[in-house]
Parts: C-alpha cells; sequence; structure tokens
C-alpha cells in the first residue's frame, strides 16, 4: 500500500520540535501533507507510478471558525479530509492537533489504538446521504452507535440521548425507530449531522455535506450547521466545491489545485482580491444569480483540462492554463505557499505584480 | 407575440406513471410556449417534473409513464427541394415507437443528458456513433457522414477530432465526453436542442465552457435551447426565458429579469431567498430556508401544491382550489390565487386552428 514512514506512536524529537512549531492561535495545523495513492499496470499488477492525490499541504483551522476547502473534482480536497480524520495514513507530513487542554499532538504518525481519543474529538460529515448510511439499521442504531462503541451510554440512556441529538437536529425522536429509507435526502443528511454530533466533537469535518441536496432543503442544513456551530462551538473543515455556499459559509478559503494549495486567505478578501491566477479563473466562472450582470462580467475560460495528478507539470501546476505564465520560471520552479499580505498565503511566483479580479457583486440580496 | 415566431406551444401537457402504488402525476397541467432562437431554462428542485416535460416532449418516456392529456405543438420548418414548408405537428398525439416521431427525434429536436457516460455507449466509438445519428436521418455515404462528424466534432472543440473519433467514452474526461454528445445531437442541424442538466456532472470551470459553447452554437445555428437545470447561476447565466416548476405544474412564467428581479410566485421569491448570494454573509444576513420540503408524489397536496410551504397561505382558498393560470404582464404568467382579482385576465389557451394546423 503506501510507504510507511512513520512507524512508532511515541513521541521522537520531530515531534517535539514541530509542537513549538505550531501556530499559537490554530487549533489544527496540517503541514506539508502528502498522500500518494500507487497505480498498478502491466502483467504483473506491479506499481507502475503514484497519484499524487495529496502533495504537500499546509493549512491551519482556528477554533471556533469554518474553514472552506474548494476545487475542481480530483484536486484531492475529499483525501486531505480523509488524511486528517486519519482514514488514510498520510505518506509524509503533520496533522497537528491542539487538544482542549492545550497539549498538542502530531495524529499523522498515530495507530489506531492511540487515535481512539482523536476520533471522538474530530468527526465527519459525508456527502451522500443516501450511501453513507446503513439501510439494515434504524435511527436509533445509526445515531447511537458512536455512544455505544465508546461506552458512553446504553439502553435507555443512550435512547434519550438520541432523541435529544435528533430534536437538535430538527428530526421528530419518535421517528427514531425508522430506517433511512422513510425519510428524505435532507433528513437523512440531518441524521448523518447528529451522528457527526453524537460525541461532543470539537472539530466537523463536512466533506460536501449540502452538495447533494436541492436548494431549498440545501438552506436549511446550511442554516443548521451555523445554528449547531454557534451552540456546541464547533470548528468546521468545510470542503465543497459550489463556491457561492462556501463564500456564506466560511470565515477563511483554502483553494486547492492538482494536490496542492494555491491559495489561502479570508472569504472576503479572496472573493474581493484573488492573488492566484487560478483563483481568478474559479471566480469567474461561477455563475451569478443576477441576469443582469451577465454581460458585465468577463469570464475567463481555462484552456485545456486539470492534469492528471499521476503526471502532473513542470514547475507551477497551474502554468500550461494560466494567462500570466512566463514561460520560464513558471516552467521550472514549483512555487512555495507564502504570505504575501498578512493572513493571505498564495503560491504564485507573481502574485504580488498580478492585479486580478473579484467577483462581481449580484444586485438583488434578499 | 408573431405566430411564425413561435417553435414550440405546451398546452395543458398531463404525464402520468402508473405504477404499482398507484398513479404519479408527475407533469399535471403544464403550459408555456417557446420562440424560435430562444433560450428557454425550465427549472425547479428534483421531483418537481421539468425532466418529465422535455422527455414527454420527444416521447422518450420510460415505462409506465404516459402522456394522457394535453397537446404539444411543434411548428417546423424545413426545406424541401429548395422551399420552405411549415408544419404543425401535435407531438402528443403521435404513436412512441411510430415512424413520424422518429423522424423529428435527433432531426428537428435533439436532446443531451445530464451524465454523457450513461447516455453514451460504452462499446461503441463516439465516431460510431455520431455517424450512426447522421446517417439515419440524412442520405449521405459512409465517408461524407464521417467528414460530417469530424467537422462537428471540431466545432465543439474537441482537440485532434480525426483521432479522437474512434475514441471511446471511457477514454474521454467529463467535458469531452459532454461535448461529443453536443456533437451528436447537432449533426441533423436541429431546430430545437433540448439540454438535460447538461453541466450538472461538470466542475465549475468545465461548466463555464461547455455554457460558453451552447451560447456559441445557438447563436451560430440559429437553434433554440431548452435548458433543464436546477441552478439559478446557469439559469441567469443562459435564459432568455424561464419556467419556474414545482410538483409538476408551472408556478411562473416570464423573461429572465422580471423573474429574477420581480419575482411574483411565493415559490419563486422563497426559492432565490434560499440561494447564496455574493455579499450577503458580509451583510449580516442568513439564508431564508423553504419550510418542509417537496412532498411525497404519491400525496399531493389538494388545491395548489405550494400551499402546506407558503408563507402567504390564504387559509380555506389555496388548499382548496387550483390555481389558474393568471397573465399578469405581455409573456408573463404567475398561477398562484393572490394574483387572481377581477380585471386581469386569465390565460386562455386556443389551439391553433385547423386551417392553419397540416394534418398528418
Amino acid at each position: 500500500m503506501v510507504n510507511q514512514r512513520h512507524n512508532s506512536s511515541t513521541p521522537t524529537l520531530t515531534n517535539i520540535a514541530t509542537e513549538s512549531s505550531m501556530r499559537s492561535d490554530a487549533m489544527l495545523e496540517v503541514q506539508n501533507l502528502k498522500m500518494h495513492f500507487p497505480v498498478y499496470g502491466g502483467f504483473f499488477r506491479r506499481v507502475v507510478g503514484h497519484v499524487k492525490a495529496v502533495d504537500g499541504v499546509n493549512l491551519f483551522i482556528c477554533p471556533g471558525e469554518t474553514l472552506g476547502l474548494v476545487g475542481e473534482s480530483g484536486c484531492g480536497k475529499t483525501t486531505t479530509g480523509r488524511c486528517i480524520i486519519r482514514a488514510y495514513k498520510p505518506l509524509d507530513g503533520q496533522i497537528l492537533y491542539r487538544r482542549a487542554d492545550g497539549s498538542v499532538v502530531d495524529l499523522a504518525p498515530l495507530d489506531d489504538q492511540s487515535l481512539r481519543p482523536y476520533h471522538r474529538e474530530i468527526r465527519l460529515i459525508f456527502q451522500d446521504p443516501y450511501s453513507s448510511l446503513n439501510p439494515r439499521m434504524p435511527v436509533v442504531d445509526l445515531v447511537g452507535e458512536p455512544l455505544k462503541v465508546n461506552k458512553i451510554a446504553t439502553g435507555k440512556e443512550l435512547e434519550d440521548r438520541v432523541a435529544e441529538l435528533l430534536r437538535r437536529v430538527g428530526l421528530r425522536p419518535e421517528y427514531m425507530k425508522r430506517y433511512p429509507h422513510a425519510f428524505s435526502g435532507g433528513e437523512r443528511q440531518r441524521i448523518g449531522i447528529a451522528r457527526a454530533l453524537s460525541l461532543n466533537p470539537r472539530l466537523v469535518i463536512c466533506d460536501e455535506a449540502v452538495s447533494a441536496l436541492d436548494v431549498s432543503v440545501r438552506a436549511q442544513i446550511l442554516n443548521l450547521l451555523e445554528d449547531l456551530q454557534a451552540e456546541f462551538n464547533l470548528t468546521y473543515l468545510f470542503i465543497a466545491h459550489d463556491l457561492s455556499v462556501v463564500e456564506y459559509i466560511c470565515d477563511r478559503v483554502a483553494v486547492m489545485y492538482v494536490g496542492k494549495l494555491v491559495e489561502l486567505a479570508s472569504t472576503d478578501e479572496l472573493f474581493a482580491q484573488p492573488q492566484h491566477p487560478y483563483t481568478e479563473a474559479l471566480l469567474s466562472a461561477v455563475p451569478q444569480p443576477d441576469p443582469l450582470i451577465r454581460d458585465q462580467k468577463q469570464r475567463i475560460v481555462l484552456e485545456g483540462e486539470v492534469p492528471d495528478p499521476a503526471n502532473p507539470p513542470s514547475g507551477c501546476y497551474f502554468h500550461p492554463r494560466c494567462r500570466y505564465s512566463d514561460g520560464a520560471r513558471c516552467m521550472n520552479e514549483t512555487p512555495a505557499l507564502r504570505e504575501t499580505t498578512p493572513l493571505h498565503f498564495v503560491a504564485c511566483h507573481y502574485a504580488e505584480k498580478l492585479s486580478l479580479r473579484g467577483v462581481i457583486a449580484p444586485r438583488i440580496l434578499a | 407575440m408573431n405566430k411564425s415566431d413561435l417553435l414550440l406551444d405546451v398546452i395543458d401537457l398531463k404525464t402520468q406513471f402508473f405504477t404499482d402504488d398507484g398513479i404519479v402525476r408527475a407533469v399535471d397541467g403544464v403550459s408555456f410556449q417557446m420562440k424560435r432562437g430562444e433560450t428557454l431554462c425550465i427549472v425547479g428542485e428534483s421531483g418537481c417534473g421539468k425532466t418529465i416535460t422535455a422527455r414527454s416532449i420527444l416521447q422518450i418516456l420510460d415505462y409506465p409513464g404516459r402522456v394522457v392529456d394535453g397537446q404539444i405543438f411543434f411548428h417546423r420548418v424545413r426545406l424541401v427541394d429548395g422551399k420552405e414548408v411549415r408544419q404543425i405537428i401535435d407531438l402528443a398525439t403521435l404513436k412512441t415507437r411510430g415512424p413520424e416521431i422518429r423522424d423529428i427525434r435527433g432531426k428537428d429536436i435533439a436532446m443531451i443528458f445530464q451524465e454523457p457516460m450513461t447516455s453514451l455507449s460504452p462499446i461503441h466509438t463516439i465516431g460510431n456513433q455520431i455517424m450512426e445519428a447522421i446517417r439515419l436521418h440524412l442520405p449521405v455515404s459512409k465517408s461524407e457522414a464521417r467528414e460530417r462528424a469530424i467537422e462537428l466534432l471540431r466545432r465543439v472543440g474537441i482537440p485532434k477530432p480525426a483521432e479522437r473519433m474512434d475514441a471511446y467514452t471511457f477514454q474521454l474526461s467529463g467535458g469531452m465526453r459532454q461535448r461529443a454528445m453536443i456533437a451528436m445531437a447537432l449533426s441533423c442541424g436541429p431546430s430545437l436542442l433540448i439540454a438535460d442538466e447538461p453541466t450538472t456532472a461538470l466542475d465549475v470551470t468545465t461548466q463555464a465552457q461547455i455554457l460558453d459553447l451552447l451560447k456559441e452554437l445557438k447563436d451560430d445555428l440559429g437553434m433554440s435551447i431548452m435548458l433543464i437545470t436546477h441552478d439559478l447561476g446557469v439559469v441567469a447565466e443562459m435564459a432568455d426565458d424561464v419556467v419556474v416548476m414545482y410538483l409538476g405544474v408551472v408556478a411562473e412564467q416570464g423573461n429572465v429579469v422580471d423573474v429574477f428581479h420581480d419575482p411574483r410566485h411565493p415559490y419563486t421569491q422563497a426559492l432565490l431567498r434560499s440561494i447564496p448570494k455574493y455579499g450577503l454573509r458580509a451583510a449580516g444576513k442568513r439564508l431564508d430556508s423553504i419550510r418542509g420540503m417537496v412532498p411525497d408524489p404519491y400525496s399531493r397536496p389538494t388545491g395548489c401544491p405550494y400551499h402546506p410551504r407558503c408563507d402567504r397561505m390564504i387559509p380555506d382558498k389555496c388548499d382548496r382550489i387550483t390555481p389558474p393560470t393568471i397573465q399578469i404582464g405581455e409573456d408573463r404568467v404567475v398561477s398562484c390565487l393572490l394574483y387572481d382579482v377581477p380585471g386581469l385576465p386569465t390565460r386562455s389557451y386556443n389551439a391553433p386552428q385547423p386551417a392553419l394546423c397540416e394534418v398528418r
């Protein structure tokens, strides 16, 4: 499978060194995260290459905020999320997590046994409410399973806890004996949220949590996520491809392209003054719900397609499609993610020299 | 509206599915008109009957669905021996497997689907599939059809079209597959292209490419596009006219600017309030959501189908009376009892006079 560099779960010298280098304001800091998947081919199904799904991602999440992680399909945003909950063991890099008592731990090298306390604190909400719930389990088991596994509650107490959780996410507790097929997509997503919240997590990773929902139901779930965040002091990593949803719910946004982070900034700044050419193109491609501005905006149509993450281009991964590429430095030198203005991180050689366009606001504001 | 401008006139269309559990009234009295050369967007949530409306037009409903009532007048213009021949054909009366509708499908009205991977054949090359469509409708030889198919692939922006002719669908990316499907739909120069969620499965930058391509092709070839989508951003980007559907009925129809900036039906208003818009959060506002959800198709509410979720429901009226279609402006209709006041005419549809209608 994956090269296993980290074998020990005991803190090593490197672990201690990095703990002090973690941002003091962050709850979770991902440093140089790498996750490669092997590609098999040939007669003997030998490893012929690696898909570099995540290839050096750096980001941090502060307590109580919502960080958006956006990008096109295949850019590695889901893999990043799955590395953070440690569904995957990353090839390289650190996932520094600060616990409630202030101690810092690197999740990347831990084994299953030592990860258990963190699995309770970091939870995941899945995209597809149809395939992520076991159709043969009633709601009380689906939501109560984490409580049972972690030996927190059993019997009547468990049912009371589940009823309370269901009420919190806007479902009627009387329905807890029903099976998932009796619920609509929006209600199933609420079940998924209740399940994620059952262990009082601190960090919730929402992996495309509203992408499969209809417009009117999506608004309900977005509002629910906001209410729950305020009530339980949750921190969200909100993985999505829909930029209008991200703009609405996130405090800061990270943009990924072919396994790398290209820009990370506050939502307002990123949408108004993007500094990476890919972000600019992505923003210009989002259809705005106002027919009066459709002629005003000049859309930047990207040529070609997203490169194959098994065989990415040289230098800056975006250079073959970039309008501003110089054809020399961009082709040869991979730009590092750097802080151009306070708390605005960009991976572009020419971030300061370019003046890029942001989003034109629609005139209708309900 | 000038008669010759009219392309499609759907009058009181009803499509039902006769299942073992009962009758699903998927489309329940839909009426709208479409002009030649325009882009009409049909928008609504899943289950509102927008896809079934489009499939009823082409008579490609899945079993056990059937058009049970209503008319679909298609105003066909064809060149026969250099002369323009105009015909008005009621598509609803044609046999679903008859030669008449087969002559229209793919030639006068073409359709592209949401997921090209499932609607294109995985065991034929895209070149063969496009050539098949051409040779079915046009009297051309195989080599002429091949030339034409290569030209079409080039037209929709596929690089190295001659090589791609021999590619299978799984060798192409999502955007390229959708382009190949558009090329196939364009192969016989249709006057109406029905696009059913053509960009829903695509990434936003690819979506922008495909939408631009559709706009360009529409202007160059003078076709009309019926675009079915749930994304109000795409509607604002593409539409000339908009039809808003809810649970098998038309809630509102009108010009795109009118519908977005002066929505009349409470459902349209609520729908527009429930989408995140740039700047909303900075203004400190919350999304308004519509309470409840789209009802189960077996238990349609009586009266106005939207009344259980409507904030402006009139008790004892909306839950009993099916709202009439009310004309509130030129080319602008809304079906809501709020606008049912004396003085505003309700729209009555007149079927084309028999003299105008060439019966086939």
